[in-house]
């Protein structure tokens, strides 16, 4: 087997295959996903830092139990999205509130990536229609936030997202547009 | 402040020994798949089943009936819309797409390609089901055990039971005598019935409905009969046998 600690270039399925050998080397993916999915949670929710971690933890524990379920033949980021997606579903139910604590603030990426989808990059006061386009993200529906962030932040085309939302890519096509609809609505745009 | 990597990896690692969890094992995954897709089959032949005993029951035929008669109009809503099979219909379709819309790879095509497929599916389960017979099964379980049976489910039998308004629904449970045959209603009352013109007799222990008068209480007139459908079940039930020994002695009386 090749040495997985140099883990450049080896397939996730191969790290899979690896994790379902020895509970050990479930590190490994990890490693490479931790931080990705991380920032992917971090941005569908208002949560603190501390229930952040917690769900996280959840979302990984639920990946290893459910490592069997991937398919070689299929992304293993999408999988793994999905997993984490529908955790971060779960455990909003299970709350029913959203924490107030210290929460995290959507990083500046989000809103110069969206002030770009939407058009706005002509817009003289760029760096204002950014923490615009940030605050209305907040308020529009959890449904059209996540699409966005699936589509602009975390860069997943229609197929990926069709994986990850278990919808039709024509369904992911037009909530995407109903997403972006949205958001101009709220920027009053 | 953010999550510190290093300690989260070791904390998710540790908590797997901790607890000694394993994967799920992949069995578990190609039987929760397989189970979908039964889940989702049964809802559609349950779904065939409702529109087979639905055709032969033919709960929807009261609307034309009663249209085409004086009725009052709560009458005619309380008995022109059995619920009961639409409901069953929208239920087991939504069953069936729900199971169907979580299998491995159901999520990739269109809500409405599905329904559509669902549809076609129990429409031909339908079919089958009413040329193999099963349609009169249907029935013949549903008329024999089901309380309520001639309100929800073959209003037809309600709307017809009614001497009062000059409907007659039953069996003829005698061959002709003297003019008069013996007719067991739905409400277990045997009748003398008879035949305004000079019709053939009616055909003994096949359901039929007679439209006529009341002529006293146990007399019944009719001008028109015709095949009353679904629903033979309903009047074998063991309190009917019943009121057929009661009801011979009543009919010799009134002779």
């Amino acid at each position: 087997m090749a040495n997985l600690y140099d883990q450049n270039g080896i397939p996730d399925a191969s790290l899979v295959q690896a994790a379902l050998k020895k509970s050990d080397d479930f590190v490994f993916l990890l490693n490479r996903y931790q931080e990705p999915i991380a920032r992917f949670v971090a941005r569908l929710n208002n949560y603190s830092l501390e229930d952040n971690e917690d769900l996280l933890q959840q979302i990984w524990l639920k990946v290893y139990l459910n490592l069997n379920s991937y398919k070689p033949e299929k992304k293993f980021s999408s999988w793994l999205y999905a997993i984490a997606r529908n955790q971060t579903i779960s455990y909003h139910r299970k709350r029913q509130t959203r924490a107030e604590g210290h929460q995290q603030s959507l990083e500046d990426l989000v809103g110069s990536q969206l002030a770009a989808a939407l058009n706005l990059e002509e817009d003289l006061h760029l760096r204002l229609e950014q923490d615009r386009v940030k605050e209305a993200l907040k308020t529009i529906k959890p449904k059209f936030r996540e699409i966005l962030i699936l589509s602009f932040l975390e860069e997943k085309n229609y197929q990926e997202i069709s994986e990850i939302l278990k919808k039709p890519t024509g369904t992911v096509a037009s909530l995407l547009n109903r997403a972006k609809k949205s958001l101009r609505e709220k920027l009053e745009l | 402040m953010e999550i510190n990597p290093q300690k989260f990896k070791n904390n998710v690692i540790q908590e797997i020994k901790e607890k000694n969890l394993k994967p799920l094992p992949g069995w578990f995954f190609v039987l929760k798949n397989i189970l979908l897709w039964i889940l989702g089959i049964l809802a559609v032949l349950a779904g065939g089943l409702t529109l087979a005993g639905a055709s032969f029951i033919k709960p929807f035929a009261v609307w034309q009936e009663a249209s085409s008669m004086e009725t009052s109009p709560i009458f005619f809503l309380i008995n022109s819309l059995p619920l009961i099979w639409v409901l069953a219909m929208i239920a087991f379709t939504l069953l069936a797409y729900s199971h169907i819309k979580k299998t491995e790879n159901g999520y990739r095509f269109s809500p409405l390609l599905i329904l559509i497929l669902i549809v076609v599916a129990t429409l031909t389960t339908g079919g089958v089901m009413q040329a193999a017979g099963i349609d009169e099964k249907v029935d013949d379980v549903l008329s024999h055990n089901l309380p309520q049976y001639e309100t929800i489910i073959n209003p037809n039998v309600r709307f017809w039971s009614d001497p009062q308004a000059g409907r007659l629904w039953g069996k003829a449970i005698s061959p002709e005598e003297n003019g008069y045959q013996k007719f067991l209603d739905a409400k277990q009352k045997v009748w003398k019935v008879k035949a305004d013109n000079s019709d053939r007799p009616l055909p003994v222990g096949e359901t039929i409905k007679l439209k006529g008068e009341k002529k006293n209480n146990d007399t019944f007139h009719y001008k028109t009969s015709a095949p009353g459908g679904a629903g033979k079940g309903f009047l074998d039930r063991p309190h009917h046998d019943q009121a057929q020994g009661r009801g011979q002695g009543r009919g010799q009386h009134n002779q």
